[in-house]
């Protein structure tokens, strides 16, 4: 006779799922929600480093409301939203060119070309910011390349003024994640069937509506994924800015990873570094967690 | 039909067109690939030597840094530390990801089969 609430089968409402479940769900709780869990928890003490963790005072929420009245924490915050804003949309303007104007070439160019376009991402972005600081260097090749145009630091002061510091780490840091964009384009561009793009020169479509009309329609997907995967890199942001400006001048490219390292390791106020990582990845969720599960819950209903 | 191509001889639109994205490419070439090349090539430079503008494009190559890299410097050490990090991660991620799809874009693994047996 059947056991109607309880057996080791594979029949529908069976408990046999479930434990095959069990070890991927203890691994993940053990390495993700715990961890997690803990720096929420420590964020919620007045916890220095090198003391135990749980004998510190219970301040509630004061981190989070010291975030509210720091200054500093709120300009990294802001810092790292126009960072992100920055680098996404030069990240997709170039990637998209870069990647469409290469597909375009015949194959024996393209070949050579592409591995080419995609070098800087093989660079770590510690040596991506040393290497942009080497650029930005007052006496430095930018500045000598600008005077031959009769440009000079006043017209574009980089890493050394406040005004421009944040759009110069926009730059590094989108010079290395383009070629990522064009890997990920170009095999969106490969899965477009070439059929539509006939029929649509047939009907005597111009190169620009068949850019607008086909290729960035059906690369939407694509899109969503590399605004995932890079968006949430560029909100993360640490260390390119950390080798290129260090945080400066004047807190204006500090970004909230930069500010927590600071407070958490330099000033040793651990778990105001830890209320600031939550903000961060409260942020994070906002911006890019819940458009994704709507997403997806309107895919698999529809 | 369209005019471009009925029309004999050089059509001036398709050509230009073609040259100004043949020159965007090799701007942008050049944007991804001068700071790489100027990192190696400064690799080889003298320490003085990196600070001149402009940059001289033909010099003698010195190997002193490499030099001070493998014998002064740790970098065999650091190198394998990279390797042993790269190596674990990659055998980790690949051991702990169970395979979700099989070569003919079916459902498998653990996870797969249990959502399988609850939709049955």
């Amino acid at each position: 006779m059947k056991n109607k609430y309880f057996q080791w089968s594979l029949e529908k409402g069976d408990l046999l799922p479930l434990l095959l479940m069990t070890p991927s769900a203890l691994l993940i709780l053990l390495v993700m929600v715990l961890p997690l869990g803990y720096g929420l928890l420590l964020s919620l003490f007045d916890y220095h480093f090198g003391s135990f963790s749980f004998s510190q005072p219970f301040i509630g929420l004061g981190n989070y409301v010291g975030i509210l009245k720091d200054a500093t924490a709120m300009r990294s915050i802001l810092n790292t939203l126009m960072f992100s804003a920055g680098a996404v949309t030069l990240m997709f303007v170039f990637g998209t060119l870069i990647a469409v104007l290469v597909f375009r070439l015949p194959r024996r160019f393209s070949r050579i070309i592409r591995p080419l376009i995609t070098m800087p991402l093989l660079i770590s972005p510690i040596v991506v910011g040393l290497i942009w600081r080497y650029i930005f260097d007052p006496r430095g090749i930018l500045y000598w390349f600008m005077g031959l145009f009769g440009l000079g630091i006043e017209h574009f002061p980089g890493v050394t003024s406040a005004g421009t510091a944040l759009i110069s780490t926009v730059i590094a840091h989108s010079w290395q994640v383009v070629p990522f964009v064009v890997i990920v384009l170009t095999a969106g561009l490969v899965s477009i069937p070439d059929e539509l793009y006939e029929a649509a020169y047939i009907d005597g479509a111009g190169e620009s509506a068949v850019f607008w009309r086909i290729t960035l329609p059906l690369l939407q997907d694509v899109y969503m994924v590399i605004l995932l995967i890079s968006g949430v890199d560029t909100l993360k942001i640490f260390d390119i800015i950390y080798s290129l400006t260090g945080g400066g001048p004047n807190n204006s490219t500090q970004s909230i990873s930069i500010y927590a390292f600071n407070q958490g390791f330099m000033q040793s106020n651990m778990s105001y570094a830890m209320a600031l990582s939550t903000v961060a990845m409260i942020i994070t969720f906002v911006i890019f967690g819940i458009p994704f599960i709507r997403r997806n819950r309107v895919r698999s209903h529809g | 039909m369209s005019t471009a191509i009925v029309k004999q001889g050089v059509n001036w639109k398709r050509t230009g067109s073609r040259a100004l994205r043949t020159v965007l490419v090799l701007v942008f070439l050049l944007v991804m690939i001068t700071p790489v090349y100027i990192v190696v090539s400064n690799s080889f430079r003298e320490t003085l030597a990196i600070k001149q503008m402009p940059p001289q494009l033909i010099f003698k190559p010195t190997f002193v840094h490499f030099q001070r890299l493998i014998q002064k410097d740790n970098f065999l050490r650091y190198f394998l530390n990279s390797t042993i990090i790269a190596g674990s991660v990659t055998v980790a991620t690949i051991g702990l990801d169970q395979p979700t799809v099989d070569f003919e874009g079916n459902a498998v693994g653990l996870r797969a089969e249990a959502v399988r047996i609850q939709a049955r």
